[in-house]
């Protein structure tokens, strides 16, 4: 159905007109208290528990799950969402929520609207096929807690239910978007409207520039900060999609997770990558979270930065006279959240080394495997000449220092190791050089002295595997 | 729904079930509200601890929809809410005590107007010093009850072998999905309805009268259902009741008060951190000669439930072993922290804990396997009283351990265990097989008592109505089916409503496991009561034969049958009254506190589980490889309901002893404040294979339909996953090392590198 009036979006297929004033209230905010779709709830109001999990359609994004809590509304303008309440009624069940009552997968059912909409999106990714796999079916309830069951009935859920009817969700792709910019929430939709929308935003006013706004969106969810306007620069087609030209890829700056994880994983298969990027978040928020937006916000445990700085990431930045000009990752981080970028400019575009899958290692530590903020990640690439030596070394770490960090001093002293020569013990030794070149600090989530030895672990892992490529070991198969 | 699914027994699904899958089951917050309905947030001090000395709301109160703004001396009855003992302050009075206590009470027109208020509301404290660990507690002398000291006093502690130590053990937060909510709406009378995600109405309805200084009968509470409560709703759910009532009052209009989850993780109570400091002896076979145990709990700054919650650590600090003679003692340690409350378990599972440590530190030490020394230590005949003076009945564990060490070939897995750690360098397994023991009644006797209603319509239609509350764990589900079967109906013709104090009085909270054995026998106790007065209704109207049933709808006997809708219609000319009150008392328990002696179980429940991990000693990393359980319920009311508690309770136990981490930092503010940084299961944490099996035989003890209650026992099961963990990270070392709780990637991490000292 086509949507005409401006500011207009689809609600479970019914046209819904947003005031300004709601473009800049989060989704989950509209549909509960404005809209009365109270069977979205509200579990944590960061984007954590999966609760208010709704899916959507937007003019740039095709179906897919999300936090309703952490996305402003106006984010849909143009767009398609469906809750629960469109998804199937008492007396009318969709197939999923006929499988969660057939195999016991509600307890208390605060949290079951949200599984729900997660194995819907997962159906609707796949035309309506439901999960073929255990693994599919727990990567796609991943992002969404449940505190009663133990997810046993709810994985017997994603797996036994059966399949949507095909038509069903065909409306979520058939929108018409016509939106434009009002006073208070810019949305624009191409470099010109960009570059203006830039010379419009004061950060000092209260603005907030947006993409995914997973993380952002914690200033209005969690801090209950109201914006006087915002920039959402989710409809720009241009800072979306991956470019391979040679051995080098240019990435838009608002490439979602998700389609990096894809790219990784399908078009050109880097395990450590796809491994990393699977424990990025979840599926709701990598469905709408950036790589622009990982990278911008400066968190010194943001997951792709060290694996970007071993790949020699270049940013191009836009500023608000339309000049752009580019910046190495590693001259972009200045200290704790503070980088070069100027408040008038935005990150448009990331170029990277296409990494080699042979060399290319990275490796997370968190205390939770899914949906957890590293306590450190390592990544590095490895080239051994004919003789098993080092030939080439590319280090660096989060969760060390206040920012993500390139170890130059580390690789200089290291290339020419005889690696292949050396016993495993001799190579953990070798990782020893790290003492002094990074300041881990202890935390909620680590302390400093198992972030030093997880440093040392995972490096000395990956020089070991690299010497020793048969003695690779894998936890996760056994 | 055919018969067969009517019945107790069956597998009925949740009776919310529909409500829950398509988001139409509301919870207070989903409530439609009055128009003028306020909201509320509390400001609290950014010190931990100290002298309140000014409270500046001038700039709070000229926020945009800012109508009512209270501290302590707005409160017109009493401001401690403490449930039994005092020390619990609805708003902080002259002192704050732990951080993050709410000392101000801003009302607004919305939900984020109330925030923003709260945000900008003034407090100055005089800081003053603050406890901050056990240790601390320990050196300032400071605890808030009287020390237990139960068991042999004489017990000195020898033999063969013996073990000592301190295992330190974390607290848990409950992270029920919807965070605490209440919702006041005045009468016209001066009364006041609240709608409470509680799981206690009436200590709600109490408090409230409490603090408003009003007569009972004028407070009625309604609990239709909580998205989770695990205890956390337990004595919890009260100041937010408290705080709407207040403003209702004062503003005669509606008032909610729903917690932000960041607020729920800072203001509520958490399962107690203890510290399990022991002195064990066996001899030289492994079989347990003496044992000095010594419990130091935190918990908090005030006493809550904590007594009650210390004292089952006591219980269960022995599980199932049996000593020649042994001594229990508990300090109740006061520290600057949030009042610890109630978290499914009460104490118990950090009491079993310690005892299951000890059991692999003998195992290692004797190089036995566990399991045997397990076993050789059960209760037997001859040696089966618990140290508090209990005779065991009914004891099941040899039969259940021994058929899940075959059902999951324990013997020949942990041979294959140790073959697949020769093989690896950097990856080694554990395998590990532990038993539950825990006692089924609450501790405090005279709790054990529930009422029910049962209402019969003359269309034949039932309701029921009791005193236990519903928090995912399908106790109206049971009930409806205790009802169904009495009469003979469908599941359709019952209906569960919801619990109100103006229904079922005085009702004690729906905790220890106890919702289905007490308020079951409470709804059976008057469908028996209507069952009788039918009964001989037809026999003297009707012409009923003296052996009659109710069954598939109707009563019969030989020779008879009337339809269950025309025996009511009947039997309404026939001025018969077709509403029953039930009640139950749990018989034959006694416990006196101060000797630590007497019956306080009405029997136990039991369980088994065997779980296989794997761990990566460079990160401690791990994987949960497969779990094994064997848990008995007695006669299920409800199979698929009881096997939902047990791998639901198992998940749970599982993040509390893994990834589920409080930290707090020096200055007394926690820091694991939000589900960014304090990490609940997710999917990927249920065991890669997971067999879960009713150790299907009745009850001994008269229980209603000889089932067994299932809230908490099964949580304890997940104790084989840790010493699964930490018998792989022994594996190879030169010592048994000591693993903290939680056992975090980075505990399992250091507990390798002490193995390899």
């Amino acid at each position: 159905m086509p949507c005409d009036a401006q500011n207009q979006l689809l609600i479970n297929n019914q046209p819904v007109t947003l005031t300004e004033a709601q473009m800049t209230q989060s989704l989950l905010q509209v549909l509960r208290e404005d809209l009365g779709l109270v069977g979205t709830k509200e579990g944590c109001a960061s984007g954590d528990c999966g609760a208010c999990t709704v899916v959507a359609a937007t003019p740039g994004q095709g179906p897919h799950s999300l936090n309703s809590c952490i996305a402003p509304a106006g984010s849909f303008i143009g767009g398609s969402v469906l809750t629960v309440e469109g998804v199937g009624q008492p007396g009318n069940p969709h197939p999923v929520q006929q499988a969660m009552i057939e195999c016991h997968g509600a307890q208390c059912g605060f949290c079951t609207p949200g599984f729900v909409m997660s194995m819907v999106a997962g159906q609707i990714a796949r035309n309506g096929v439901p999960c073929g796999t255990l693994t599919e079916a727990s990567t796609e309830i991943s992002g969404n807690l449940c505190r009663c069951t133990g997810y046993r009935p709810i994985l017997d859920a994603a797996l036994l239910s059966a399949p949507a009817p095909s038509d069903q969700f065909n409306w979520l792709n058939t929108v018409d978007s016509n939106q434009t910019s009002t006073d208070r929430y810019l949305n624009p939709s191409n470099q010109d409207e960009l570059v203006d929308a830039l010379a419009h935003f004061r950060s000092e006013d209260r603005w907030i520039i947006v993409a995914g706004a997973t993380d952002a969106w914690l200033e209005w969810s969690q801090r209950y900060q109201d914006f006087a306007g915002v920039l959402d620069l989710s409809r720009l087609a241009q800072l979306q999609g991956i470019e391979r030209h040679g051995q080098q890829l240019a990435v838009g700056a608002g490439t979602s997770h998700e389609a990096l994880l894809g790219f990784f994983t399908k078009q050109y298969p880097v395990a450590d990558i796809a491994a990393v990027l699977h424990r990025f978040g979840s599926p709701q928020v990598r469905a709408r979270g950036t790589i622009g937006g990982n990278i911008g916000n400066a968190s010194p445990i943001a997951d792709w930065p060290p694996m970007l700085l071993v790949l020699d990431a270049q940013l191009v930045l836009l500023n608000s006279q339309g000049k752009t000009r580019r910046v190495a990752l590693s001259d972009f981080y200045l200290g704790y959240r503070e980088t070069v970028r100027a408040a008038d400019e935005v990150i448009t575009q990331i170029e990277f080394d296409l990494p080699d899958p042979q060399t290319f290692r990275a490796s997370k530590i968190s205390k939770r495997t899914e949906d957890d903020i590293s306590s450190v990640l390592l990544a590095c690439q490895i080239v051994l000449d004919k003789d098993g030596a080092i030939k080439t070394l590319r280090l660096a770490m989060g969760g060390v220092a206040a920012t993500p960090v390139r170890l130059q001093q580390v690789e200089d002293a290291l290339v020419g190791q005889p690696l292949a020569t050396l016993h495993p013990n001799q190579i953990e030794d070798l990782c020893d050089v790290l003492d002094g070149q990074i300041q881990p600090i202890s935390d909620v989530r680590a302390s400093a002295q198992y972030r030093m030895a997880m440093a040392k672990s995972l490096f000395a892992a990956m020089l070991i595997e690299a010497a020793y490529p048969q003695t690779r070991e894998d936890l996760h198969h056994v | 729904m055919s018969e067969a699914v009517d019945r107790v027994g069956s597998n009925y699904p949740h009776e919310s079930a529909m409500g829950h899958v398509t988001g139409t089951a509301r919870y207070i917050d989903d409530l439609p509200l009055p128009a003028d309905t306020l909201h509320i947030a509390t400001a609290y001090a950014a010190e931990t601890c100290g002298n309140v000395l000014s409270v500046d709301v001038s700039k709070a109160s000229v926020m945009p929809g800012v109508v009512d703004i209270l501290t302590w001396q707005d409160v017109p009855g009493d401001n401690d809410i403490g449930p039994v003992f005092e020390g619990d302050k609805l708003l902080a009075q002259g002192a704050v005590v732990f951080h993050g206590q709410p000392v101000v009470a801003v009302a607004a027109r919305s939900f984020r107007q109330a925030q923003q208020a709260a945000g900008c509301v003034e407090i100055q404290v005089a800081p003053s010093s603050s406890i901050q660990t056990i240790a601390g507690a320990i050196e300032a002398d400071s605890t808030l009850l009287p020390a237990r000291d139960w068991g042999n006093p004489d017990t000195v502690v020898g033999g063969a072998h013996t073990i000592e130590g301190v295992l330190e053990i974390g607290g848990q937060e409950h992270f029920y999905l919807e965070s605490q909510a209440a919702l006041a709406i005045p009468d016209d009378d001066g009364g006041i309805l609240i709608h409470s995600s509680t799981q206690h109405p009436d200590d709600v309805q109490h408090l409230v009268a409490k603090v408003l200084d009003l007569p009972l009968h004028m407070i009625t509470v309604q609990c239709q259902r909580m998205g989770g409560g695990f205890g956390g709703k337990e004595t919890q759910a009260a100041p937010l009741a408290c705080m709407t009532a207040l403003f209702a009052k004062r503003n005669r209009c509606a008032v909610k008060y729903r917690m932000p989850r960041r607020d729920d993780m800072i203001q509520t109570g958490k399962r107690h951190p203890m510290q399990w400091c022991y002195k064990l002896s066996c001899d030289k076979a492994g079989v347990l000669k003496q044992g000095d145990i010594r419990l130091e709990a935190n918990c908090g700054h005030s006493p809550d439930l904590s007594s009650g919650i210390v004292d089952r650590a006591l219980y269960h600090a022995t599980n199932c072993y049996a000593f020649e003679s042994v001594r229990l003692r508990a300090e109740h340690r006061r520290l600057n922290q949030v009042s610890h409350t109630a978290f499914r378990g009460f104490g118990g599972p950090q009491g079993m804990l310690g005892m299951e440590a000890a059991m692999d530190e003998i195992a290692y030490a004797l190089a036995q396997d566990p399991l045997d020394v397990r076993l050789k230590n059960l209760y037997r005949p001859g040696a089966d009283r618990t140290p508090y003076g209990q005779q065991v009945e009914g004891f099941l564990l040899p039969d259940i351990m021994h058929t899940l060490a075959d059902q999951c070939d324990y013997r020949s897995r942990q041979i294959a265990v140790d073959e697949f750690n020769h093989a690896h360098t950097y990856l080694r397994k554990g395998l590990a097989l532990t038993p539950v023991q825990f006692g089924i009644s609450f501790t405090t006797t005279h709790l054990n008592q529930a009422a029910a209603v049962v209402l019969i319509y003359r269309d034949g239609t039932i309701q029921v109505n009791h005193g236990g509350t519903e928090m995912g764990q399908g106790l109206h589900t049971k009930i409806k089916q205790v009802v169904a079967q009495a009469f003979g109906l469908p599941l359709s013709a019952i209906r569960h409503t919801a619990t109100r104090t103006d229904k079922v009085p005085n009702a004690s909270a729906t905790a220890a496991s106890s919702g289905s054995d007490l308020n079951g026998m409470a709804a059976l106790d008057a469908c028996q009561q209507l069952q009788h007065r039918l009964t001989q209704f037809a026999q003297a109207q009707l012409g009923a034969p003296e052996n009659i049933q109710f069954a598939n709808g109707a009563l019969t006997g030989a020779g008879f049958s009337i339809s269950f809708v025309e025996l009511v219609q009947a039997a309404y000319l026939g001025r018969v009254s077709l509403l029953a009150n039930g009640f139950y008392a749990t018989p034959d328990i006694h416990f006196d506190k101060e000797k630590g002696w007497g019956k306080p179980f009405y029997y136990f429940a039991y369980g088994a589980a065997a779980s296989e991990v794997v761990i990566d000693i460079r990160t401690g990393a791990y994987r949960f490889l497969r779990t094994d359980i064997l848990h008995d319920v007695g006669a299920s009311l409800n199979p698929a309901i009881d096997i939902g508690q047990i791998e639901g309770g198992f998940i749970q136990g599982l993040g509390w002893l893994t990834s589920e981490e409080l930290s707090w930092d020096d200055a007394g503010r926690i820091t694991s404040n939000s589900p960014a940084n304090y990490k609940i299961p997710t999917s990927d944490m249920c065991p890669d294979e997971f067999n879960v099996r009713l150790f299907d035989r009745p009850n001994h003890a008269q229980t209603i339909h000889r089932s067994k209650a299932v809230g908490e026992p099964p949580l304890m099961l997940a104790i084989s996953a840790w010493s699964a963990l930490r018998q792989a990270a022994a594996w190879g070392g030169n010592r048994f090392p000591r693993l903290s709780v939680p056992a975090t990637p980075e505990a399992v991490y250091w507990a390798v590198q002490e193995a390899r000292r």
